[in-house]
């Protein structure tokens, strides 16, 4: 075992103390209240004290090896306690800047902080834990590096400018939060469900015991997840700051989550079927930090720009993370008529649109659906017609992204001729787009 | 070619066809795989519920191999690529018609790969990969000195051009 190398900072002292009550309450949780009483509460109390003080010595062990560093443009940390493990990561490259509090870090005033590269199936590397100062520090320090300008700049020291504490542009009230949970076709179809288990035992008592118990289970599981998106994403505010859109979160775990606007690859805005009556949309942003096996994870709510909100509200944070983006102002070119012949319900709802700086576009009769990509994102183009379509002289024109977006981005059954063209002037346009190479 | 409009204005993109050995190679691939499946699934028919059976199982078999065999000879038959100066284009397909286009400056790495039967004829199959995962341009069926130098062309530009996402 060997300390933290030379030239390294450490965590913050208290860092095994809370990850140390973390492998506590699996403790609690494993042997579970049978265990409990099986054994009697002094020795269950005892056993578990027991593995408590393992676990901490075990965190402080691995405390003791953690180290990280910033310097030459690279975050270098170094850790493992069996197998040591060193890691690099370009600044350059960083493409999200998480920080994450837990209630009992909060408690203590420390934080997480995640970075997001490209490509990474999970968060590349968590600081934990570092004082909420610190975390803020070497976050600025890390996005400023990562800028292009700073790259170019001499020995890659970044200048550290003040970043000014910008007006939230979104606030999401808890109740609306709260509303719109409730509004989703689990909520509604709980009393129909209800309703029928009750009808089966009065029927047949003996049978539906089970079945009682399971609804119990069921309604339970519906109702948990309303109350964790809440909870989530309680106290909801995005902002547009000089390191990026920075949105924070969460009533226990609060999150705030910093992205480089030059980062984001796509801005989505869906209006669910059952929102629509009250006019209620909900906006994610694509970006490569979040990638497909996360986003079925916990930064799901990582890619929300709004996670509801009103049509107004989501003009003005697409206008902030998207420059020059009037999602309201679009004309979006239909399709001909044959097309009904391929799509009989939706075919009015597709349409597409070219701005000067976004492609966008539209599609979906019940829950319609819009997508805006700038140009200079777009990685490749494909165009695909199928039997039907060939038919039809129609075809689909796909675009390819970084990272995973919930929407499709595909301006489907254009006419043929329509369809080729679009996908030249996507390929020429992302061309004259073209970001600038990182270093 | 019988699809003109993929192959733009006024022949102003020089499509190369993939090598018609290509054929071969699928149809070796197919055969592999075909072939022992059929022969067990007649026997065991026959085995089974009798002779009759066991011809009719081995009669439906050798249609769906019919078909598939017009199929990779017409597939093998439109495949084809282009280069221009700023993007890669491949186009494939019968059924579904599909048009990728890679600018150069997105590619983030190529795959070059050759199967026992490709290597028996000399063909390699070349992949390109941008960020995105939901790219879709292969290139099959090359020559071993055409892949190597379609691979240099395009790491050649690609470096110059390079940004990645």
């Amino acid at each position: 075992m060997k300390p933290a190398a030379a030239g390294m900072d450490r965590m913050h002292p208290l860092t095994p103390l809370v990850k140390g009550v973390r492998s506590f309450w699996f403790v609690i949780a494993a042997i579970s209240w049978q265990g409990f009483a099986r054994l009697g509460l002094e020795r269950g109390a005892m056993i578990v004290a027991a593995f408590g003080v393992l676990g901490l010595i075990w965190s402080w062990i691995g405390w003791y090896v953690t180290g990280y560093q910033v310097a030459d443009g690279e975050l270098r940390i170094a850790d493992g306690i069996l197998t040591r493990s060193r890691r690099t990561i370009p600044v350059a490259r960083l493409q999200a800047v998480d920080v994450v509090r837990p209630l009992l870090a909060r408690l203590l005033g420390l934080a997480e902080l995640r970075l997001e590269v490209a490509g990474g199936a999970k968060t590349e590397a968590p600081l934990s834990y570092l004082t909420l100062g610190r975390a803020r520090d070497l976050r600025r320090e890390l996005l400023a590096a990562s800028r292009p300008e700073a790259a170019a700049a001499d020995d890659g020291e970044a200048v550290l400018e003040p970043v000014a504490a910008a007006a939230p542009l979104v606030m999401v009230p808890a109740r609306r939060l709260l509303a719109a949970q409730l509004m989703t076709p689990q909520i509604l179809f709980l009393p129909i469900a209800v309703a029928v288990t009750v009808w089966l035992f009065a029927i047949d008592p003996d049978l539906s015991i089970l079945g009682l118990a399971g609804m119990f289970t069921a309604v339970a599981g519906i109702l948990f997840q309303p109350v964790k998106e809440a909870f989530v994403n309680y106290g909801f505010t995005g902002s547009v700051t000089d390191d990026g859109l920075r949105i924070r979160h969460g009533l226990f775990e609060q999150r705030q989550q910093t992205l480089p606007l030059r980062r984001v690859t796509a801005v989505t805005i869906r209006s669910p079927l059952l929102w629509r009556p009250v006019g209620w949309v909900r906006a994610h942003v694509a970006s490569a930090a979040y990638s497909a096996t996360n986003a079925g994870t916990e930064a799901f709510s990582g890619r929300s720009l709004l996670p509801v909100g009103t049509r107004a509200e989501a003009a003005v944070i697409t206008a902030a993370v998207l420059p020059g983006a009037d999602i309201d102002g679009l004309v979006y070119r239909g399709l001909p008529r044959r097309a009904r012949w391929r799509a009989p319900l939706r075919w009015r709802f597709f349409g597409v649109c070219l701005t000067d700086e976004h492609y966008a576009v539209r599609s979906g009769r019940w829950s319609p659906t819009e997508a805006f990509v700038p140009y200079g994102r777009i990685l490749s183009v494909r165009v695909t017609q199928g039997r039907w379509q060939r038919l039809l002289a129609l075809a689909t024109v796909h675009v390819d992204l970084a990272g995973t977006i919930s929407v499709s981005t595909a301006a489907r059954h254009r006419p043929l001729s329509e369809a080729v063209t679009l996908a030249r002037d996507l390929v020429r346009r992302s061309q004259q787009n073209r970001p600038v190479p990182p270093g | 070619m019988e699809h003109p409009i993929w192959n733009g204005r006024d022949g102003e993109v020089d499509w190369r066809p993939v090598d018609p050995r290509l054929v071969w190679v699928r149809l070796i691939n197919l055969a592999l795989g075909a072939i022992p499946l059929t022969v067990v699934a007649a026997v065991l028919s026959t085995w089974w519920w009798g002779a009759r059976f066991g011809i009719l199982v081995a009669a439906c078999a050798l249609v769906l191999i019919a078909a598939r065999v017009v199929a990779i000879v017409r597939a093998v038959r439109v495949w084809a690529y282009a280069e221009t100066g700023e993007h890669l284009l491949v186009r494939h397909g019968i059924w579904t018609r599909c048009l990728s286009i890679v600018p150069y400056g997105r590619l983030q790495y190529l795959d070059l790969t050759a199967d026992p039967a490709s290597r028996l004829f000399g063909l390699t199959t070349v992949k390109l990969h941008t960020a995105a995962a939901t790219t879709d341009a292969t290139v099959p069926g090359l020559a071993p000195a055409e892949a190597t130098a379609l691979r240099d062309r395009l790491a050649d530009v690609s470096g110059a051009r390079t940004e990645g996402l």
